[in-house]
């Protein structure tokens, strides 16, 4: 039997079933041409934490008949569903909710792996914190984004930004 | 720890791609990196600019027209009619975004509009996109300034117009040489339709769209000539619409030998026709709206549709036909019933799709049944076949079948099943409860429901 495992820019070793390799383009394409008893080693800019917590992702997502997530109600085409944020996956909702610190590196981890849906829902979520925040401060707050505008810089875009309510 | 700063820019644009325009003011004064994606061309593709009269008034304007230099606008619409008056605001914004300027669409608009916009159309050199929708009440002009004018629209590749006078026809025979893509609609003037087709050979031509709902004399095919043929026989795609009889499309069929894409709405055709379809041999997504065929359906035997190329498939089973046996490339099928007469011809057209040699080997990306009735053994039929996704829409499904959906060999077979807007018909035997579908949502995790009526049928007790 192939065994995958991904080592974790700090070399821990983790051992996934063949299912995560769907989920990701990245790891798809190292496993494509091994052979079927192989053990192929995957070596990860990521680190331990957040890998572990990517594994887990996968992990909730075993049971989803994976190769078919991508069509249908949530297809890609169809942008009056694609452009909502308030049809997440109750059970991404539930595994990000105290995942706040970690959400960009994880953001980060799935643009490294190529995993299109992680990509989605973690996108999805800092949307959501962007859209409930009700002020410019509490964005830079929650996404510890420091302000690089001069005062008079600030006032220059509060101006001009007039136009992004005209369209 | 990451930031949000760390991310690529094309995550932090699908980031900003979700928020609506309130929050991305917002967020455009969180950092200067922020900024910087908001003013990116990347993040203007995104948007439409729609003008209509009240986005026109004295202080819109203003505000329109600095967006206009701020931003590029790759896309604007002007709809309905723009007071004579405000002209000179539109081919200001218009001149503003002369360079980024992509697609235009004008919709609705007066003759004055018209002739204003098409004077400076000769400005926009990135143009590819142009639509110009007008009914009978919205004429384009006699004289269209940069059709007669020699500069410009270079680059328009892809026109979108209706025929309702002598100036559409130049504007056709203007852009002849360069079009890909042209969506004619016809008016009652026909005639238009025929010099537009036989004076021009469009030598650049790969897709076309035919409207003619309107039209209620039919083209003959004695009427089209020698550069009709021609530039038929160099297309990809065909969509044409018509109503009821059409005689001309098996013609029309049989020039067009090198048909990728194929699509016939409304109309009434022969069995002639649906032979020429058959011989497309490069045909790959194929649509037959048809409404009924004027051969006679009980004269002849119904004729048999079999191309070994098509790849995608939507029928609607109001007409007469079977399936052969050869399709070896098909992936994705769909039918809609529009009528209650049709449904039986549906259920047949499934037997013959489990007949299909080789379909019990290979995956069906997509099968859909629109407003058909599904009774137990056309779910049977289904069931044997690999699917990835199952979509029912509008059926009517009886529910004694419903156990069929938790059955082992369905959840082999099909991966994913939806169920949207069906009735499920239940008979007093049945013991149904609200807890049938608590019980079926359970075992049944790929089966998603959205918007089910149940009828109770000769019910004593409703639960």
């Amino acid at each position: 039997m192939r065994t995958i495992q991904l080592i974790s820019s700090d070399n821990e070793f983790f051992v996934i079933e063949e299912h995560l390799a769907t989920l990701s383009e990245h790891i798809k394409a190292c496993v494509e041409d091994a052979d079927a008893d192989e053990t192929v080693l995957i070596f990860l800019p990521i680190h331990s934490a957040i890998l572990s917590k990517v594994v887990q992702w996968a992990n909730i997502h075993k049971d989803d008949l994976i190769p078919i997530l991508d069509i249908g109600y949530d297809s890609d085409n169809d942008d009056t569903v694609e452009k909502c944020t308030n049809n997440i996956d109750p059970k991404d909702v539930d595994f990000l909710k105290d995942q706040k610190d970690i959400l960009m590196d994880l953001g980060e981890a799935a643009v490294v792996l190529k995993m299109k849906k992680l990509t989605k829902v973690v996108c999805k979520t800092v949307a959501n914190i962007i859209k409930n925040s009700k002020s410019v401060e509490e964005i830079r707050d929650t996404l510890n984004i420091k302000c690089d505008f001069t005062p008079a810089e600030e006032e220059q875009v509060r101006r001009e930004n007039g136009f992004l309510g005209n369209i | 720890m990451a930031s949000i700063s760390d991310l690529p820019n094309e995550i932090l644009d699908h980031i900003f791609s979700f928020l609506k325009m309130d929050d991305k003011k917002h967020a455009q004064l969180v950092c200067h990196g922020w900024n910087q994606r908001f003013l990116s061309p990347r993040f203007w593709k995104t948007l439409t600019l729609q003008l209509d009269p009240s986005r026109l008034k004295k202080t819109g304007a203003d505000a329109l027209l600095q967006a206009a230099g701020q931003g590029r606008y790759n896309c604007i619409d002007i709809l309905e009619r723009i007071p004579v008056g405000r002209n000179a605001q539109v081919v200001e914004l218009l001149e503003a975004c002369q360079f980024s300027l992509v697609e235009l669409r004008l919709v609705e608009c007066n003759a004055g509009t018209l002739r204003t916009v098409f004077g400076t159309l000769g400005k926009m050199c990135r143009l590819r996109y142009l639509t110009v929708e007008t009914t009978n009440n919205a004429r384009l002009p006699k004289v269209l300034p940069a059709v007669s004018g020699a500069v410009g629209l270079a680059n328009v590749t892809h026109l979108d117009v209706c025929l309702n006078n002598v100036s559409c026809l130049n504007l056709v025979r203007r852009l002849a040489t360069q079009l890909k893509c042209l969506a004619l609609t016809v008016t009652e003037k026909r005639d238009l339709l025929v010099r537009c087709l036989n004076e021009h050979h469009l030598t650049a031509l790969e897709s076309l769209t035919v409207d003619a709902m309107d039209c209620f004399v039919p083209i003959l095919p004695e009427e089209l000539g020698d550069r009709c043929w021609r530039t038929m026989a160099q297309l990809d795609t065909l969509k044409y619409t018509s109503r009821k009889v059409c005689i001309v499309l098996t013609e029309i069929i049989r020039n067009c030998k090198n048909l990728k894409e194929l699509a016939i709405d409304n109309c009434t055709v022969s069995f002639e026709c649906i032979e020429q379809i058959c011989a497309l041999q490069g045909l790959k997504d194929l649509t037959l709206n048809l409404y009924e065929m004027f051969d006679g359906i009980d004269m002849d035997p119904p004729p048999l549709l079999e191309i070994p190329n098509v790849e995608n498939l939507y029928l609607s089973p109001e007409i007469s036909l079977r399936l052969g046996k050869r399709w070896p490339k098909l992936t994705s099928i769909a039918f809609n019933t529009p009528s209650a007469f049709a449904s039986e011809r549906a259920k047949r057209l499934l037997s013959d799709i489990t007949k299909i040699e080789g379909i019990h080997e290979r995956r069906l990306r997509k099968f859909l049944l629109k407003a058909v009735d599904l009774d137990r053994e056309a779910i049977e039929w289904l069931q044997t076949l690999p699917i990835d996704l199952l979509t029912f829409e509008e059926c009517r499904i009886d529910g004694s079948v419903l156990d069929v959906f938790t059955g082992s060999e369905t959840r082999k077979n099909i991966w994913r099943i939806v169920m949207e807007e069906c009735t499920l018909l239940f008979s007093n035997e049945m013991a149904y409860n609200v807890r049938t579908f608590e019980a079926l949502r359970a075992k049944c995790p790929h089966l998603r429901i959205v918007n089910i009526n149940v009828t109770l049928k000769d019910c004593d007790e409703l639960y």
